[in-house]
């Protein structure tokens, strides 16, 4: 029987008169792709329910980027006169209402046309518009720290997953013993203190052992070459504690589900028929149950970003890290909402970039879920 | 009947929730973590009467001042158990400021001892305090018991726990529970009906879930008027933290919808014509009930640290209002935990809550599991 | 004119210098007259520039000075520096204090801030300086002189000065600037009233501005402009722009003899690496924060690198280089400043700035009072304290929304018997202990000792806590007791007043002390802190707000030269006036006019801008402050708390005595050109 199938598949993968479209729409056909396909196309009114939810969320708070202005300018000692507000508000198109301003900022971004100033000096097609605060193109501000907060991001969740993965493993093989409770503590204390004060006490007592205060990720000297080979041990020295802070807040998540359903698996008819048969331990748990459970793991990989990105703000703020959080914060603060919005924006899709991912692997891994269109 | 028939004949007829309380007593530490919530909880209730002094009880001497050291023995004789009033000296050259014991004269510590005023459950005046210190030995006055120091204000940070643990630990609750609902809600209606109400449904979690939080919560919290009670400011609180965390537990749920809506059961629920809401209520829903309550209790611990991160952005409660957050945020300043290491006390009680909350959602998970 | 010169720094500065020094180092200097304040009213007198001074013997005549530069600078120094007798010779601080002899080398590393002025603190050189005193002597020009009726003022120049890209400085840039940057509003500040008299209609005339040769330029009033408003404008802190860098950036929307479009101009800064949105932005940017903006030649001490990657003010680290071409040299002829350079550091969060200066990786921070000891006692021997006194009336202060919507509420706050309740019901001496461990001292809002205005009297009014009285006042203002304990209107309406806070002010924990007291008096009080300075200048452009803890327009200050709206209701955005300055703001369109005491501030203050004498001057602003005395539109609970700064030992000429006033420009009085690490 299984050679008929075999010679099926061969004859149609090597039927040479198919032309090309048809070929295509086999293809097509097939439903991973299908699914993939509609995937990629729901990612569209997401990518624009995203831009209305962020563009008025930035909005919400009262009052807008003049007003934050100007009083900023009154703390240090400078007073404008009246009609000064109201021109900056109609240069910045503040005085519209929110949905005409809302519909030239998405259009903008999309597509700026080759005749606009914008264009002919920046060469650019998508206009992020002007940080008031920085006085750039956002695009400037935004791509500064990019780099920076993905590379950190993706560097804190290898470690997340690289602590909570073996400890969960560990418990849930040997659930109840003395090993599964000393190992949940250890990973569910990052959780359970709180990351500024656990960022705070552990800065002060890193300057308190080493006499350097660790604060930021680079050194005076770094921010002036860059990192190379010779300095880059003392930025992963810089690492340590945000690593410790925002890697072990996010352990205890992953920690609990990949141990639930591992525990769920073993319990399962076919890991004790597996049993039954003789099968090694070892090769039933990393062979059924861990393949059965790293489901939620990878299904989780869309919230985990999105916890680390909002995680980290907090800390990054405390430790003086170089990456987005605090200037988002910032921007929300100071109502620089160009700025904010774009921020917000590029998380949000990196994000849903995250999920869409996270889907296609979970629906190459599982077959069921191409059909009933989606696995979480 | 035989002892263990008897035994075996409970366990078949046992309900779901019995079997469950008796599998989550062979997970050790959920039980200890069962009763230190119970504690937690009990004492939240009872805060005003653990509480030696009231929330706006300050006292310029105890300014900064560490844990109050209890004596036993004056001058050389047994009294029992007294403490000493601080004198204060200050240096103007350096800004340093001194605090020292005057053993001129004792206070005893008495218990059940009358002292500010509040309402049991909100409604029982009542002026009774479990401890308090009295009159000096020579009729001296403003002597106070700090078991955990005093804040920059002079307060008493055990006060100031306990009362505070009122907020800590109800917000979160609450707010998990409203997420929990809709979540169950709205994901069981996205996975039982799918289709176009499902996709809909779909983008507004995926959106909701990758928009970062921060702008969420400043936009809210920025929505909170000036001037609200207390009272007023907590709800504000659990409805702004259940608008942004029912979303993960609507994908569980809508997850466990799409496998489960095919079984037979259902099938059969549904030709014998049960109705759709008491399928998913009756059928569906207690069948991965263990997920949920992982989902619940994960929810509950995060939304705890989560009040904190919200405090020390401004954007929570604020004092004089008092939660774990507010006075962790208090605390968060080099200084303070260079000298003043006493006001990080409040740490311990945030750490035990959350983990105790993670590991009573493990053994109820184990104990939910069917298979064991 | 350099004796000149160094005998008009001397005079003007040895009083404090003797006071402070007990007179160690300046046996050559003549006894100075016993005045032993600190922080005193201004004064132009007989310190001015232009009057002639006795002559002071100076330690080194300049004109045999030999002239040295720094070593990492090639080249002649005399080629860089203005012709010797026109450079500027530093030799005592601000206080007066001798400075000592430098050594060229290192860096100084100073936070950084998002704030646009932050950078201008250490290094801003402007037209003229203070000392801590109040006299004043020219800096960036070399000297300034008037016509006896004030109506022609003259302006000389430095021969040989040059901008930090090597071009010279002339009377053009002063002209360019005049005519294409400030007249035309590029620089968005046309509203400084320095450079224009009011005609009969009360419309600006502006002055006149001529150029006599290279090195001078007379501005030509139609009426008497009194220095008051002119040179010690604290507005009005240069005059300059560098033509042959800037020329090219106005377009003809601007400036009519320019031949530009917008968008060429825009093309030719994106041709210098600068990239701005519009034509408004970039004038603010290049013609205004222009110290902030890499590639511009400036006159300051140092000069923003044009290194990409560390010269955006905004960023993780800034550096500012040495000005090669800087003006100004020590006692022994070596140019300044002393350091390489000053690299401004950001930090996120409070906190992070004391443990990066005990590691050493910052020179100077500033701490709050009860940071201090901690702070010391880490640091050791690494660090030292220096103390800014301060000109601010009393700590903690609280205002009312004398404007506010609810008539109610406004016609009780404008009851001064409503005020001093609100004060004498607060125990300020418990208060001291609870906010400051009793370092700061009870008092109310007035000048504190030792500075212009002080009264005794004042100082302890409404001070003493009698919540007994208090409770009468607050009757005899009609309010009612309610079953509730607290006070009601007579009609039965709660009274609750809403206090609000800005952001990261110290109001988070002086109101649950201070409404302890209130409530104890009967006074129902709400508090909203951390209003975000947006939104709470929002709520008083609607005018929507009750009360406020720690304003940001604090009443009061060193004087009102440094700024006005501290003293009289004249701009928008106050909280102290509220709608009252809107109404002065905007010529009467908007706000409410002010009657009565409010009204006569501003009375008071025309006639005090257009009075030349000093003393009859300073009479008038008495008159000023004793309405402040009499009405206490703002209480405050304290006395005032000064700027604390820890240095680090290794930073030298950092003179002690300093005062911290925006007329000084805050920081600058430090003189940080000056400052060496050894």
């Amino acid at each position: 029987m299984e050679e008929n199938v075999k010679k099926e598949e061969l004859m149609q993968d090597h039927n040479p008169k198919k032309p090309f479209w048809e070929a295509v729409k086999d293809f097509f056909k097939k439903d991973l792709v299908q699914y993939i396909v509609k995937r990629v196309l729901m990612f569209i009114p997401t990518l624009f329910l995203i831009s209305i939810l962020v563009f008025f969320v930035i909005q919400l708070p009262p009052g807008d980027y003049v007003s934050a202005h100007i009083a900023a300018l009154a703390t240090e000692g400078e007073y404008v006169d009246a009609d000064y507000a109201a021109e900056l508000r109609a240069e910045y198109g503040l005085d519209q209402p929110v949905v005409t301003q809302y519909i030239k900022w998405i259009k903008d971004i999309i597509w700026t046309p080759t005749d606009s100033q914008f264009y002919r000096l920046y060469g650019s097609h998508h206009n992020w518009k002007y940080s008031f605060a920085y006085g750039k193109n956002v695009w400037d501000v935004v791509e500064e720290r990019l780099g920076l907060t993905i590379a950190v991001t993706a560097i804190i969740m290898i470690f997340q997953y690289a602590v909570s993965l073996p400890i969960a493993i560990y418990s849930s093989t040997h659930q109840y013993s003395v090993g599964d409770y000393a190992a949940s503590v250890i990973g569910f204390l990052g959780t359970a203190i709180p990351n500024f004060i656990l960022a705070i006490v552990l800065m002060f007592l890193a300057y308190k052992w080493t006499g350097n205060a660790n604060v930021g990720l680079f050194t005076q000297e770094m921010m002036q070459n860059g990192i190379h080979l010779y300095n880059f041990g003392d930025f992963m020295k810089r690492m340590i504690i945000p690593i410790i802070v925002i890697g072990t807040s996010g352990t205890c998540g992953i920690i609990r589900s990949v141990r639930a359903q591992m525990l769920d698996e073993i319990g399962q008819q076919y890991t004790l028929t597996a049993r039954a048969k003789g099968v090694s331990e070892g090769k039933i748990i990393m062979k059924y149950c861990f393949r059965a459970a790293i489901n939620p793991t990878v299904s989780g990989l869309g919230g985990i970003l999105s916890s680390l990105f909002s995680g980290s703000t907090v800390t990054a703020m405390v430790l003086n890290m170089q990456i987005q959080g605090p200037v988002l914060f910032k921007a929300l603060q100071s109502q620089d909402m160009y700025l904010a919005g774009a921020i917000v924006m590029v998380q949000a899709v990196l994000v849903v970039i995250g999920i869409l991912f996270s889907d296609i692997v979970l629906a190459f891994l599982d077959p069921r879920i191409r059909y009933s269109g989606g696995g979480r | 009947m035989s002892k263990k028939q008897k035994s075996k004949e409970d366990y078949y007829l046992a309900s779901q929730w019995t079997l469950m309380a008796r599998k989550l007593k062979r997970h050790k530490l959920a039980k200890i973590s069962l009763v230190v919530l119970a504690i937690l909880y009990l004492s939240a209730l009872f805060a005003d009467f653990l509480a030696p002094y009231a929330l706006e009880e300050f006292d310029a001497l105890y300014r900064n001042s560490p844990t109050t050291s209890i004596h036993w023995m004056h001058e050389g004789k047994f009294v029992g158990p007294h403490v000493y009033k601080m004198t204060k000296t200050i240096d103007r050259e350096t800004y340093e400021v001194k605090l020292v014991e005057d053993t001129s004269e004792y206070y005893k510590i008495n218990f059940f001892v009358h002292g500010s005023e509040y309402k049991i459950l909100g409604f029982i005046p009542c002026d009774l305090h479990l401890y308090g210190v009295g009159e000096g030995s020579n009729g001296g006055t403003g002597a106070k018991l700090y078991l955990f120091g005093a804040d920059n204000l002079g307060r008493d940070i055990f006060s100031r726990v306990m009362l505070g643990g009122r907020v800590s630990l109800t917000i979160p609750f609450a707010s998990a529970i409203i997420s929990f609902f809709l979540g169950i809600t709205i994901g069981s209606v996205s996975g039982y009906f799918g289709g176009v109400l499902d996709m809909i449904i779909q983008r507004i979690i995926e959106v909701i879930g990758a928009v970062p939080q921060i702008p969420l919560w400043m936009a809210l919290s920025a929505a909170i008027p000036p001037g609200v009670s207390t009272i007023k400011m907590y709800l504000y609180m659990t409805i702004i933290l259940s608008f942004i965390n029912w979303t993960g537990m609507a994908r569980v749920v809508r997850g466990k919808f799409l496998s489960l809506k095919n079984e037979d059961y259902v099938m059969a629920a549904r030709l014998s014509g049960v109705s759709t809401w008491k399928i998913i209520w009756k059928h569906l829903v207690p069948g991965f009930m263990s997920y949920l309550i992982v989902s619940l209790t994960l929810g509950i611990p995060g939304s705890i640290v989560g009040e904190t991160s919200m405090s020390y952005l401004g954007l929570g409660i604020k004092s004089p209002a008092t939660s774990w957050g507010v006075l962790l945020q208090e605390a968060s300043s080099v200084t303070d935990v260079a000298s003043n290491p006493h006001k990080l006390i409040p740490i311990i009680f945030v750490t035990i809550t959350v983990l105790a909350f993670n590991f009573l959602g493990d053994g109820l998970r184990d104990a939910a599991d069917p298979y064991k | 004119m350099k004796k000149r010169l160094l005998a008009l720094l001397l005079a003007g500065t040895m009083v404090v210098s003797l006071a402070a020094c007990g007179g160690k180092g300046n046996e050559d200097q003549k006894d100075p007259s016993p005045t032993p304040t600190t922080a005193a009213q201004p004064t132009e007198g007989t310190k001015q520039p232009e009057a002639t001074p006795e002559p002071t013997p100076t330690p080194v005549p300049v004109d045999t000075m030999k002239f040295s530069g720094p070593p990492t600078i090639s080249g002649d120094v005399t080629e860089r520096i203005p012709v010797a007798s026109d450079v500027f010779v530093e030799q005592v601080s601000a206080s007066g204090e001798k400075l000592e002899i430098g050594v060229y080398g290192g860096k100084l590393n100073l936070m950084g801030s998002s704030s646009s002025w932050n950078a201008s603190r250490p290094i801003l050189e402007s037209i003229i300086h203070y000392n801590t005193d109040g006299t004043y002597y020219a800096n960036v020009i070399k000297e300034f002189s008037h016509s006896d009726d004030y109506k022609v003022w003259t302006f000389k120049l430095r021969e040989g000065m040059k901008w930090s890209d090597g071009a010279p400085f002339t009377a053009d840039d002063i002209v360019f600037w005049y005519e294409q940057c400030h007249l035309t509003n590029f620089d968005t500040k046309k509203s400084w009233t320095a450079l224009y008299t009011p005609d009969a209609d009360g419309n600006p005339v502006y002055a006149t501005l001529t150029k006599v040769n290279d090195y001078e330029v007379t501005w030509t009033f139609a009426s008497p402009k009194y220095p008051a408003d002119f040179i010690e404008n604290g507005d009005f802190k240069w005059c300059w722009a560098p033509k042959h860098y800037l020329e090219d950036l106005i377009p003809q929307s601007v400036y009519s003899g320019s031949t530009l479009s917008d968008e060429q101009a825009l093309a030719n800064a994106q041709a210098k690496g600068l990239s701005y949105a519009t034509v408004k932005d970039m004038g603010k940017a290049v013609a205004y924060y222009f110290w902030n903006v890499p590639g511009i030649p400036t006159l300051n001490s140092y000069v923003l690198s044009t290194k990409a990657g560390v010269n955006d003010v905004k960023g993780s680290l800034c550096i500012f280089d040495r000005n090669a071409y800087f003006w100004k040299v020590d006692a022994q002829g070596q140019q300044l400043p002393y350091c390489d350079e000053i690299d401004f550091i950001m930090t996120s969060a409070v906190g992070q700035e004391q443990l990066m200066f005990l590691s050493g990786e910052l020179d100077m921070i500033e701490v709050g009072m009860q940071d201090i000891s901690t702070m010391l006692t880490n640091a050791g021997s690494k660090a030292y304290l220096r103390t800014f006194s301060s000109t601010n009336w009393g700590s903690y202060q609280v205002t009312f929304n004398y404007t506010c919507k609810d008539e109610k509420l406004a016609a009780l706050f404008a009851n001064k018997d409503f005020r001093q309740a609100m004060s004498i019901s607060v125990d300020r001496t418990q208060v001291s202990g609870l906010l400051s461990d009793g370092f700061l001292e009870p008092g109310q809002a007035c000048p504190g000792e030792g500075n212009f205005g002080y009264d005794a009297d004042w100082e302890t009014k409404w001070t003493t806590y009698d919540v007994a009285t208090a409770k009468k006042l607050l009757e005899g203002c009609g309010l009612v007791m309610g079953s509730d304990g607290f006070y009601d209107f007579a009609d039965g309406t709660d009274l609750v007043i809403n206090f609000y806070a800005y952001v990261d002010s110290t109001a988070d924990s002086a109101y649950p002390v201070l409404e302890q007291y209130w409530k104890a008096a009967g006074i129902k009080t709400a508090y909203k802190g951390d209003y975000a300075l947006d939104a709470f200048d929002q709520e008083i452009d609607n005018n929507t707000w009750y009360a406020v803890i720690i304003p940001h327009t604090a009443i009061g200050g060193l004087s009102l030269r440094s700024r006005v709206a501290p003293f009289v209701p004249i701009a928008q955005a106050a909280e102290w006036y509220g709608e009252y300055g809107t109404y002065y703001g905007t010529n009467g369109a908007n706000g409410v006019k002010p009657t009565g005491a409010m009204a006569d501030l501003v009375t008071l203050y025309e006639q005090w801008n257009s009075t030349p004498d000093t003393e009859a001057r300073d009479e008038i602003a008495l008159k000023i402050y004793d309405i402040h005395k009499e009405n206490l539109w703002t209480i405050a609970y304290l006395k005032a708390a000064g700027n604390y700064n820890l240095v680090s030992s290794a930073i030298h000429n950092w003179s002690d005595n300093l005062v911290s006033d925006d007329l000084y420009q805050y920081g600058n009085i430090v003189h940080y050109w000056t400052l060496f690490k050894k």
